[in-house]
């Protein structure tokens, strides 16, 4: 007992070598039953299932039907989206040079503790141990999925692929601790995470004050320490909140180890501060939901010349 | 308590938990059970006194090594858990399913509230969600659970070898 309340309050770098120890054996095993689990739950739905007449089986195809155009219209105002992100990215990249890589990493297990945010990522190979960024995709290119036999490879980022797959993602967490086998990912929502942010208007397309995000426990976060701007670009803004419902909150804008901001969330309440009555407070909604993450992508800062694909 | 069977019940319960608790949570909060704090009961109400203390700190070691928080929060915890159900447990129905709700409920509170106040001490984030309305929801939802899970564990009561009289 005497021991586990030392423990407790040791850097986390001199106890973190510790779980180690269970990894090896607790993944395989919670992968298997994971796997078992799937298997019985999509028995159990074939057996259940009961096809409809032949009315319903009609308006179910003219639905499905209706969601394939609307799809294919979304992608065609996404590919005029891409190629004009494109044509931005080629300008940053020429003036500020790429760098760096994607190594994809798959979620193998949550925290064992319900209030506590973190995941346990197999350890890419190659994988250094640092404070690398996590990143989830936010648009799934399933087309592009299905021609990536075994799942995705280390995408270098001065490549297009790798920049359009950068700017496709969401800032999820950053790699806390890095074992032999698996590496444990402390999200954005972990009590613990406290990350430089700003908010981005989206009324007025422009970026607005920064702030601090400090997780609030799972699918939930608040953006700290939000000033009102009074003024911006020589122009004096009116009175008001610095942010209101449905702006982004990004990551901050020279955050080390990111090679461009990135979408956090979305404004959801503005408040005042309670400790201080001159600056707000935002509860953030996470962009992507943080329960379901299957895979990620780990932003690896290491020079793109000599160092890798 | 033998050793074996205090090993596989360990590493199934900690399977369990970071596979099928996730799967039942509660909310978009996540509250699921703690089914090794349901473990740690079932050792501590059965198992003798020193046993249990050391059965019940060891599942909480194992907790958090399978947790990102700081090392050490539940193996206190979970032994201040053995420490005070075997101080009452002379004075329960053992197989009681109102005993299990309510021991559950109770340790359940404790270790929940220490564990979540070194998690503040480290964070610096003292929030009423995370002292008060997590540790509380969590011990409820764990609560409940334990009947079920106890009406399980007492079938495999005997291969745990424990004393007659504790």
């Amino acid at each position: 007992m005497a021991v586990a309340f030392l423990a407790m309050w040791m850097p986390t770098r001199y106890t973190a070598p510790l779980r180690n120890l269970t990894d090896p054996i607790l993944v395989p095993l919670s992968s298997w039953l994971a796997g078992a689990g799937q298997d019985l739950r999509r028995k159990a739905t074939n057996l259940t299932y009961r096809p409809a007449d032949g009315k319903t089986s009609r308006e179910l195809r003219d639905h499905i039907e209706e969601l394939e155009r609307s799809v294919l219209s979304i992608q065609r105002q996404n590919d005029q989206l891409l190629e004009e992100l494109e044509a931005a990215t080629h300008l940053r990249t020429e003036m500020l040079g790429p760098r760096g890589r994607l190594i994809p990493a798959d979620v193998l297990l949550r925290d064992a503790v319900p209030w506590r945010e973190s995941r346990l990522i197999d350890r890419p190979a190659n994988f250094e141990p640092k404070k690398q960024w996590a990143v989830s995709r936010l648009f799934i290119d399933r087309g592009r999925d299905a021609l990536e036999p075994g799942g995705w490879s280390v995408t270098s980022l001065s490549s297009s692929d790798g920049r359009q797959l950068l700017h496709r993602s969401v800032l999820v967490g950053q790699v806390e601790h890095v074992g032999q086998v698996t590496a444990r990912v402390r999200l954005l929502t972990d009590s613990d995470s406290r990350v430089p942010g700003q908010v981005f208007s989206a009324k007025t397309n422009r970026p607005g004050p920064t702030c601090t995000i400090v997780g609030r426990g799972p699918n939930r976060m608040v953006a700290t320490n939000v000033a009102r701007q009074t003024s911006r670009e020589g122009v004096r803004l009116p009175e008001g909140p610095p942010a209101e419902v449905g702006d982004l909150v990004l990551s901050g804008p020279r955050l080390s180890g990111l090679p461009i901001q990135m979408l956090v969330g979305r404004v959801s309440e503005v408040r005042i501060s309670d400790e201080n009555a001159q600056v707000y407070e935002l509860t953030v909604l996470p962009a992507v939901n943080y329960s379901d993450l299957e895979s990620v992508f780990i932003v690896d800062p290491m020079p793109a010349d000599g160092g890798g694909p | 308590m033998r050793l074996l069977p205090f090993v596989l019940l360990a590493a199934v319960t900690l399977v369990l938990q970071v596979t099928l608790a996730p799967a039942i949570a509660l909310t978009s909060a996540q509250f699921a059970p703690q089914l090794l704090l349901i473990s740690a009961m079932f050792i501590a109400l059965w198992a003798r006194a020193e046993s249990a203390m050391i059965g019940c700190w060891t599942l909480g070691l194992l907790l958090d090594l399978a947790s990102g928080g700081p090392m050490g929060a539940f193996a206190f915890s979970f032994g201040l858990v053995g420490l005070g159900i075997v101080a009452v447990r002379a004075s329960l129905f053992r197989d009681h399913l109102f005993s299990h709700i309510l021991l559950a409920l109770v340790f359940g509170l404790l270790s929940n509230t220490v564990a979540s106040l070194v998690d503040a001490v480290h964070s610096g984030n003292w929030s009423l969600n995370l002292l008060l309305i997590q540790p509380l929801a969590v011990a409820f939802y764990t609560a409940m659970a334990a009947p079920y899970m106890m009406l399980l564990l007492n079938r495999f009561r005997r291969f745990m070898h424990f004393p007659e009289r504790t």
